[in-house]
């Protein structure tokens, strides 16, 4: 009986990560994004930027396009992008963000990729806490990390007990001859 | 750009940029919902396995099951469900209360503009009562 309960609660663990929590992940995600968006909206307010700027309306429909596929940003979609979708330099990419945005002012162009940075961190750490991610890569990365950790704080300590070492292998030959 | 602007050759990389990007999308779909749903397979079929046991069959996941039973395991499934849920409905709480403050704030500031003597429920920014209020 209490391995029927305990399958019970096991699906109910899936439940709450997989599917409570993810959709949980999505509305906090589009709640900052929807910061982002009312902070880009007051800078335009405060006169830092025209509402008519390409800058400006780059920005905010870049915002808008994450905030609405939101729930299909994952890592798999991620990776997935990364390996079909075409470089730089393909026709395509004449009608990109970074060509439209190419001829803009110094100004507007500082506010783009201020809000870019912050749309792209916030989507960076959405993408990384998700819990496919923290069970699938995060263990081998932790592992590296804390081995590459262990190494280096060992090292000195290593190397500041060499010369304790040395005295004692020369004490340890000393005595060996006089035995 | 409209499509009257764009060359033979740059509206073909854009079908291609389309085509590559939705089958992208798609992938990203199926490895997201496989996952998902792998786990919630896995836990069914757990419990399926703990019901032919329980019934007095040979189960061919005698393992499993035996594992299952174990009263450590429930205590440790019972404490990460538990906490998992107190750390999910917090989290749920306090994304609730951004919400109310974001919209709030902006709510206020556009309403005082039409209004300068716009009176208050004197709630805190993020919707909760007023510390003030609360009687000790």
């Amino acid at each position: 009986m209490i391995a029927i309960l305990n399958a019970v609660s096991l699906m109910l663990i899936v439940w709450l990560v997989f599917f409570a929590y993810q959709a949980y992940r999505v509305d906090k995600l589009r709640q900052d994004l929807f910061t982002i968006r009312d902070q880009l909206f007051d800078e335009a307010l405060n006169g830092n930027i025209a509402f008519d700027d390409e800058a400006y309306k780059i920005s905010r429909q870049m915002v808008n396009g994450m905030i609405r596929f939101a729930h299909r940003l994952s890592i798999p979609s991620m990776f997935a992008f990364a390996f079909l979708m075409p470089r730089k330099g393909t026709a395509f990419s004449k009608g990109s963000v970074a060509e439209m945005i190419d001829g803009a002012s110094p100004k507007s162009l500082d506010l783009f990729t201020k809000y870019q940075v912050q749309i792209n961190s916030r989507i960076a750490a959405h993408v990384v806490s998700s819990p496919v991610f923290v069970l699938t890569a995060l263990v081998p990365v932790l592992t590296f990390a804390l081995t590459k950790l262990g190494i280096d704080i060992t090292r000195p300590i290593l190397n500041s007990c060499k010369q304790a070492f040395q005295i004692l292998d020369n004490a340890a030959y000393a005595q060996g001859a006089n035995a | 750009m409209s499509i009257k602007n764009k060359s033979k050759e740059e509206l073909l990389a854009e079908i291609d940029f389309l085509k590559r990007g939705g089958f992208a999308e798609q992938i990203g779909t199926v490895l997201q919902a496989v996952i998902k749903w792998s786990a919630f397979a896995f836990a069914a079929w757990c419990f399926k396995e703990s019901v032919v046991a329980y019934a007095g069959k040979v189960s061919e996941a005698n393992v499993l099951v035996s594992f299952l039973g174990k009263m450590e395991i429930s205590n440790a499934i019972a404490w990460i469900f538990g906490a998992g849920g107190v750390v999910y409905g917090y989290k749920q709480r306090n994304l609730k209360g951004k919400t109310v403050e974001r919209l709030q704030t902006r709510i206020k500031e556009l309403e005082k503009r039409f209004d300068s003597q716009r009176t208050s429920s004197q709630l805190t920014t993020t919707g909760e009562t007023n510390p003030k209020d609360i009687q000790a």
